[in-house]
């Protein structure tokens, strides 16, 4: 099942939340009507004389049901829509209300680097901004990732797991980037707010109830006073109960057959089953409970079960722990094939940049990663030059770092450009000028990518005010440049959304509606894939042959500088369904490829615009 | 009866969300505070970084300024005093009293600097030192950095602090010990200009 097949079920599992729901909401309402009637039932046992000579039922029992459905239905929906306006902060909101510290380079200790070596590796190999890491002071090992897209994610691990040996810790963090690079991080995040109105009535009910029976059974003077608190305990109860197993059930039936599937994908990036297989182990024999209040609430996003009382069979949000040993062990892995090295001999020696790559594999290796990616992704961080990796990975650097891109090759130009800069901040200036150098030496844009992916956990440190500050100095600074690049104009982009640009929401769309945007993009890759109007012009028709659209290519648009016309088509294009996405993303390749192999810097191309329309493609292939 | 029961189930339903939000709330403080948490950590690396190259700069700087044992010694007083109310700090940043007391060493480590560096200035010898030079080249480089640092966490706490001000999140806040969080400010006027080590 390739990415694209992902985010269909992924869609589709969506969809069945929202069913699901529905009938969870309705069979809460019936528990809740029951306890109330089981209370009326009960009533005249504990109050004889509150009740009229009509009985224990009243006269007409439909408002009270009425009611009752309508305040159970506005108790769930209340919840759900307190708990997803607590998400809007994305996947670091998420591990801070779990109580995660940064893992910051500044001050890890040797098994913090580590850790950050190994999410840094994989967010190269896979294309994907690194995303910030937290630790959770528990000694269970466990870890989780969460967010809604890439552009959001943090992950976050337990201070057991970061004791583990390096391969047992990359195959965990391994399995968090499958969820990733799945697209299914978004439906997790709905299941939080799905699931919260009817799991925090339990423990409020709970609570309720037990207050309310030592104080009913002690007070028999005053007329009526226990009555009400029955029944609402009662109400609570049922709310509780029926809400507690259903809530458990959806976050389990939605969860556990996706921690196979992320299993497995960790085993297909690491071609190592040892790795997290051993991390299991280590589990099953220590636990993996999580400490954090509300631990409970986001269960489905960790590797293991986050609570301590382990829960079985059908609320168990993750799949028994020897089933997944199980099936790891007889995880095959290809002949030929080698795992990743564990770092006690330090990162592989590093390789020679990528050679030419078969165009029509491009699309298949979308939302996946390959030991070989790995290992560039490793030599990569060993080849940058030191002194752009460690301002890529502090807030106050990163800002000077994430503007060079924007800088104009022309020195006067240039030279321009960091006399704005110093208008507005002379230190930012003087640390431009001094990471220019290295910036420059840069093999051929090869790497420049990787470097602006390393800084994004210090830019989401940023505060607001500071990312605002950031935001309008680079448009500023584009502003400025005059012609822009197609490479330049989706870093740019990606800058806009880390410093908190909000985009405009995402459309659904069919490709058949959207040849225009497509013939936009797909005119703005061939313009960078050749540079004379006639291999333009093969490039493109090369592209466009791959689409799906009956009826022949418009004619080739162009655009001398890239601007809000391909904005616009990018940010259409990111609405494109599964089907559409891949044959986009597949005429894109084409389109870059045309000549039949695709060099390194062709292959960034596309892995940035690929990410601008939410497909994560792996850094260029060996 | 009826209409007593429907009351009753109204006054619940009331009841629930308002206890549903306030959990909200609740968990709405503890992310912003981790967050300030989590800001103040970038100040302990800047800090960090300040603290190690002052050892190297009283080192260096020994050999020239034989006679002003006093001064070096309260420069590495002042950084020791620093070291461990930043470590008390980094514990817990929402300790307000720990926080102050780093302000403090703090100033009183800019402090001594600040004589520090006017001494230096009668020693042409070393202000030429090379070494000398890109000491002091980096600590005033790491002092923007703290700066920087401390205006993302100062940032952060006043988010952190509104939130728990505002009526009626203030109830939950006072119910739950949620402290007011303590901005990280400059306290002595000398260190609102960056020290001046011009040694051309």
């Amino acid at each position: 099942m390739d990415f694209f097949a992902h985010q269909d079920a992924a869609r589709r599992a969506s969809r069945r939340l929202i069913w699901v729901m529905v009938l969870a909401v309705l069979a809460v309402v019936a528990a809740v009507n029951l306890a109330f009637l089981a209370a009326f039932g009960l009533g005249p046992f504990i109050e004889p004389d509150l009740f009229g000579p009509e009985g224990p039922m009243p006269q007409n029992v439909w408002p009270i049901v009425g009611w009752i459905t309508l305040g159970t239905v506005v108790v769930i929906l209340g919840g759900g829509l307190i708990s997803w306006i607590g998400l809007r902060g994305g996947g670091r909101a998420v591990a801070e209300s779990l109580g995660g510290r940064e893992v910051l380079h500044g001050n890890a200790d040797a098994d913090g680097r580590r850790l950050l070596n190994v999410v840094e590796e994989m967010a190269i190999a896979s294309g994907v901004p690194c995303p910030p890491v937290y630790v959770l002071a528990d000694d269970g090992i466990n870890a989780f990732a969460a967010g809604f897209r890439p552009a959001d994610a943090a992950i976050g691990v337990t201070s057991g797991l970061m004791r583990l040996p390096r391969d047992e810790v990359q195959g965990v963090i391994a399995h968090e980037y499958s969820h990733i690079l799945n697209g299914d991080m978004r439906l997790n995040m709905r299941l939080i707010a799905a699931v919260a109105g009817l799991l925090t009535v339990a423990g409020i009910g709970r609570v309720v109830l037990r207050s309310a029976m030592y104080s009913g059974g002690g007070n028999r003077d005053k007329k009526g006073s226990p009555l009400p608190l029955i029944l609402f305990g009662a109400a609570l109860f049922g709310i509780g109960i029926a809400g507690w197993f259903i809530g458990r059930w959806i976050q389990a039936a939605f969860s556990r057959r996706r921690e196979f599937l992320a299993d497995a994908s960790a085993v297909q990036f690491t071609r190592n089953p040892a790795g997290i297989a051993g991390a299991l182990k280590r589990i099953a024999g220590g636990g993996s409970g999580v400490t954090a209040e509300r631990a409970g609430d986001v269960a489905h996003l960790f590797f293991a079960d986050a609570i301590l009382k382990r829960m079985s069979g059908l609320l168990a949000t993750h799949p028994p722990l020897q089933e997944r040993i199980a099936r790891l062990g007889g995880a095959t892995v290809p002949a030929g094939t080698t795992a990743v090295q564990p770092a006690v001999q330090g990162r592989v020696d590093a390789m020679g940049f990528a050679g030419p790559q078969a165009v029509s594999q491009i699309v298949a290796q979308a939302g996946a990663v390959s030991p070989d990616q790995l290992r560039i992704g490793a030599a990569l961080l060993d080849r940058l030059p030191p002194v752009l990796v460690a301002a890529a990975r502090e807030p106050v650097t990163a800002r000077a770092l994430c503007l060079l891109p924007l800088l104009h090759s022309d020195p006067i130009a240039c030279e321009r450009q960091v006399g704005t800069v110093r208008a507005r901040d002379a230190w930012l200036s003087g640390e431009m000028l001094r990471l220019l150098p290295a910036w420059r030496s840069l093999e051929a844009d090869r790497a420049r990518w990787p470097l602006i992916q390393l800084a994004c956990p210090a830019l989401a440190a940023l505060s607001p005010q500071q990312r605002k500050a950031q935001l309008a100095l680079a448009e500023t600074l584009a502003a400025e440049d005059g012609v822009v690049t197609l490479r330049e104009f989706c870093v740019l982009r990606v800058l806009r959304r880390l410093l908190g640009e909000r985009r405009p929401k995402v459309q659904r769309c069919r490709l058949r509606d959207g040849h225009g945007e497509a013939a936009v993009i797909l005119g703005a890759i061939a313009q960078c894939a050749a540079n004379d109007s006639a291999r333009q012009d093969t490039a493109y028709a090369a592209g466009w042959s791959r689409l799906p659209i009956p009826g022949s290519a418009p004619s080739r648009p162009l655009a001398s500088v890239c601007d809000a016309m391909i904005g616009a088509a990018l940010d259409r294009m990111a609405g494109l369904d599964a089907a559409g996405l891949r044959a986009l993303i597949d005429a894109c390749a084409h389109a870059a490829g045309a000549d039949g192999v695709i060099q390194p810097r062709e292959a960034e191309l596309l892995q940035l615009v690929a990410a601008e329309l939410g497909v994560p493609l792996p850094c260029p292939d060996a | 009866m009826t209409p007593g029961i429907i009351a009753l189930i109204v006054v619940g339903v009331v009841v629930l969300l308002i206890v549903m939000w306030a959990v909200g709330v609740y968990n709405g403080l503890v992310t912003l505070r981790n967050r300030f948490k989590n800001a103040f950590a970038q100040i302990d690396v800047q800090l960090k970084r300040r603290f190690d190259l002052i050892p190297n700069l009283v080192e260096t700087a020994k050999g020239y300024l034989a006679h002003e044992r006093g001064t070096l010694e309260a420069v590495i007083q002042a950084r020791n005093s620093a070291v461990s109310a930043s470590a008390k700090a980094a514990a817990d940043p929402s300790d307000a009293g720990a926080v102050r007391g780093l302000m403090a060493a703090d100033a009183a480590l800019t402090g001594g600097l600040g004589k520090f560096f006017a001494l230096a200035e009668a020693y042409p010898q070393l202000k030429a030192d090379q070494n000398m030079r890109q000491l002091t080249e980096e600590l005033t480089s790491t002092e923007n950095k703290v700066a920087f640092a401390r205006q993302a966490y100062n940032d952060t706490v006043m988010v952190y602090n509104t939130a728990r001000e505002v009526f009626p999140a203030v109830v939950i806040a006072n119910f739950c010990s949620f402290g007011a969080a303590q901005l990280y400010e400059i306290e002595i006027a000398a260190e609102r200009q960056a020290p001046q080590v011009k040694f051309t």
